[in-house]
């Protein structure tokens, strides 16, 4: 009897301990041309990238492709055409040299590809952009999940005067930064492998500070319409610079671009702020594609990604010195001359006047 | 209670229930907007409508229409067939006059009723020509325009012939192919969109320039390394070598008005590699061969005689020559870049600035208005020296193939024709006043030839080429205007 009860619970813990795999058939996802470009009142090159998305999946489910050889044309509402170049064979076209749009203007994108199709975005007036009078800085710091660490960083103001004629519409994002990037090569050491002194100390003469650009992988924005402000003076949060330890060891440059863009293209990048702000929460808007402003004169119902915007544009820089910060990141020690960092140069840029 | 009261009440509740429980259905009609115009040009309109309402629209057609008047009489309908859900549609017509005013609405038709939108006017765009380019060239070249609002039935006349359009994008580029040539060279360029003419400014140019083959000279002379000169019609080349390693010791002259080649009466000794102008001629080599035993002959031509000046003060093998009024140089050569003025009036020499590099005579040069213009071989940068200062200077750079030497280098009037180096089949103009090089047509002989004897008469260049090593002449005619 108790064996055939043993033999009974062997049989129960074989098929609980079985798992078959549960196999998700991910539809293939179509290959939809995708457009990202903008142009401003700003003298060019402008750029506008054309590729063609893929299946979400592994890293090498789908790769996203740039569409190539298409001939892709800026029309303004004259009926003037401005033809731009592709760089290299990698989907990015440009405008040529001293192209910029007018305020007051429309533009709109022309694309016809190698196969023969032809694409049109909705036509994007240029309205004016009023200026930003100036900007100024806060040292932030907010609690992260991290107990330990909190981020800190500066946030960056801007000042304007929003006209009371007009509904505007603005977009700010961060233009080409610069820093001073102070190195430690007093501190630098022999290699580990190092047949006498195997760390032993190497001071280096030069060099402590050296200037780089800040290359940020991600382009941060920030968005308003002036529905709760129109015609009043404004001070807005319009950049958060994080804190990485080596950015505000001296002066950091950051240059702001306010700009003026239609209530569509408003729309548009709200959206987008909206799914780049996904966190995985029930609270979170469902991820979706963003129908933007690009048109198949072939197939009406195909589905094409992106947005062409045009904006005109006002910009300034602001030069946040550390010893203005009250919260400041625990530094980075660079033990090596400072030359050694990716893009450094000993000269400022020419334009450098803090 | 009364039986038939009952029943009344029975009957109430009955038809109340019947009532309350139909529910009236409720009839949305949709909002049509022709919400704006999104593409407009010459031609051609794109519009926006939209059909804003909470159901289904169930409309049998829906689209635009268009027409020159607002009371839409006669319109340009844009179908676009059966619409079930609200939303943008979109339409489009390509079959409209320039310049001219529209009206168009949106409609959607529902069960046969339809509904009209707003009304937009709208006028198409004016066409217009900006540039096109390049502006020169043969027969078949293609050329860019660049404007805006071209139509579909745009035609390119280059002079009073069409050119062959191969592609408008987007309504303001196009490339088309230049048509035979007329009898000008020069033809204005016209472009007709929807019955309007423009007229560019800037005129397309063929390129110009034709050969014509000449009889041969005479089997009996071979020639290289020789020299040549011209007496107004009459065209002299002779001495050198035969083309293999005898030196020839006659000069020949072809007369262009009877086209008869004689020889010249000349006296002298042979000269292999002499440097040699329309008046003097003199120096090089008296033996084919290296090392060169070099000679100090120096000899004037006058009315086709030949008078023997006292020796060369120097040596001098392959050098270039020039002359003004008053003197004549002799330049550079294979033994150096030395260079010596001999002075008409009192037949003295003397040594003034060397050629800033080396360059003999095979090298291309030419002369313009009493200056002298050399190409350094090496770069291909053109040098000018000035008798005046004595002076070398950089003048501009030649776009053509150089290869090896023995290119030509004529001037006639303002412009300079330079080419056909040894191998190349290249000529080129150079307009003097603008400094803007022209390509001619390519040369249509063989381009493994030198030349040999190059002269120019009535606005023709007239060239004696050598073929290879054979030492065959032949004889050329090139009309620098010729179509």
């Amino acid at each position: 009897m108790n064996m055939l009860k043993r033999l009974i619970y062997i049989l129960l813990i074989i098929p609980i301990s079985c798992i078959d795999p549960y196999k998700i058939d991910i539809p293939q996802g179509a290959q939809l041309l995708t457009v990202d470009g903008f142009i401003t009142t700003d003298p060019g090159p402008h750029l506008i990238r054309l590729t063609r998305s893929d299946t979400y999946g592994s890293v090498f489910e789908g790769l996203i492709r740039p569409v190539i050889r298409a001939t892709v044309g800026i029309r303004d509402s004259e009926g003037n055409v401005t033809f731009l170049n592709e760089l290299a064979n990698d989907g990015i076209y440009a405008t040529p040299e001293g192209f910029m749009a007018r305020v007051g203007v429309s533009y709109s994108l022309q694309i016809d590809l190698q196969n023969g199709k032809s694409y049109t975005s909705l036509p994007e007036r240029v309205e004016s952009v009023p200026q930003i009078d100036s900007l100024s800085y806060q040292s932030v710091k907010f609690n992260t999940n991290d107990r330990l660490t909190d981020l800190i960083g500066v946030q960056v103001f801007a000042h304007f005067r929003d006209p009371s004629d007009q509904t505007n519409f603005y977009y700010w994002r961060n233009g080409p930064s610069t820093f001073v990037l102070v190195a430690n090569p007093e501190l630098h050491t022999l290699s580990p492998n190092h047949p006498t002194n195997p760390r032993g100390p190497d001071p280096k003469d030069c060099c402590a500070t050296c200037y780089v650009q800040d290359e940020s992988r991600i382009q941060r924005f920030t968005l308003a319409s002036d529905d709760n402000f129109n015609g009043l003076s404004q001070r807005l949060p319009v950049l958060f610079i994080e804190d990485d330890g080596l950015r505000f060891k001296q002066t950091y440059r950051a240059e702001i671009q306010q700009i003026s863009v239609s209530s569509d293209a408003h729309r548009f990048l709200r959206l987008i702020e909206q799914q780049t702000n996904l966190t995985g929460s029930v609270f979170d808007n469902p991820p979706a594609n963003i129908r933007g402003n690009i048109i198949s004169l072939d197939d009406p119902d195909e589905v094409v990604l992106g947005y062409f915007m045009a904006g005109s544009v006002d910009k300034k820089q602001v030069y946040i010195e550390k010893n203005k910060l009250e919260f400041l990141q625990t530094p980075r020690i660079i033990p090596d001359d400072c030359l050694t960092v990716s893009g450094a140069q000993l000269s400022p840029p020419s334009d450098w006047n803090p | 209670m009364n039986k038939s009261k009952i029943g009344v009440i029975k009957l109430l509740v009955i038809l109340l229930a019947v009532f309350a429980s139909c529910e009236e259905e409720i009839i949305v009609t949709p909002s049509l907007i022709t919400e704006e115009v999104i593409y407009l040009s010459g031609e051609r309109v794109r519009l926006l409508g939209r059909v804003i309402t909470t159901q289904n629209v169930n409309a049998n057609d829906h689209g635009f229409y268009v027409a020159e008047n607002e009371a839409f009489n006669q319109p340009l309908i844009i179908s676009l067939g059966e619409k079930t859900t609200p939303g943008r549609f979109i339409g489009e017509t390509e079959v409209l006059n320039i310049e001219s005013t529209y009206y168009a609405k949106s409609f959607i038709n529902v069960g046969g009723e339809i509904q009209f939108g707003n009304v937009l006017q709208l006028t198409t765009l004016s066409p217009e020509v900006q540039s096109f380019a390049p502006n020169n060239g043969p027969v078949g070249t293609i050329i860019t325009l660049t404007g805006k609002n071209f139509t579909s039935d745009t035609r390119i006349l280059i002079g009073d012939r069409p050119a062959e359009i191969q592609r408008i994008e987007f309504e303001s580029r196009i490339t088309a192919k230049i048509p035979t040539a007329g009898t000008a060279p020069r033809e204005n360029v016209t472009v007709i969109v929807q019955g309007k003419e423009i007229i560019l400014s800037q005129q397309f140019e063929y390129t110009t320039g034709a050969f014509s083959k000449l009889a041969n000279p005479p089997s009996s002379i071979r020639l290289n390394e020789n020299i040549f000169f011209q007496d107004n019609e009459d065209l002299y080349l002779g001495l050198g070598s035969d083309g293999n390693q005898s030196l020839n010791s006659k000069i020949w002259k072809y007369n262009l008005g009877n086209e008869q080649w004689t020889e010249a009466s000349y006296q002298g000794d042979p000269l292999w590699l002499a440097f040699s102008t329309n008046n003097f001629f003199g120096g090089g080599a008296k033996e084919v061969i290296a090392p060169y035993v070099t000679s100090r002959d120096f000899w004037k031509i006058q009315n086709g005689n030949f008078e023997k000046l006292p020796d060369l003060p120097f040596e001098s093998i392959e050098s270039l020559s020039f002359e003004t009024d008053e003197n004549l140089y002799v330049i550079g050569g294979l033994l150096g870049r030395n260079t010596f003025k001999y002075s008409k009036s009192s037949g003295e020499w003397a040594s003034i600035n060397p050629i800033p590099f080396s360059a003999n005579k095979s090298d291309l040069h030419f002369t313009h208005k009493n200056k002298l213009y050399v190409t350094n071989s090496g770069d291909k940068q053109i040098f000018l020296f000035d008798p005046e200062t004595e002076a070398w200077s950089l003048f501009s750079t030649y776009p053509g193939d150089i290869v090896s030497g023995s290119g030509f280098g004529v001037s006639i009037g303002d412009r300079v024709y330079v080419g056909m180096n040894n191998r190349s089949l290249q000529v080129w103009e150079l307009n003097m006043i603008s400094g803007n090089w022209v390509k001619k047509n390519d040369f249509i002989g063989t381009p493994a030839a030198r030349n040999v004897g190059v002269y120019s008469n009535a606005g023709f260049i007239y060239l004696v080429r050598r073929l290879g090593a054979t030492g065959i002449l032949e004889f050329w005619k090139f009309d620098p205007n010729g179509l």
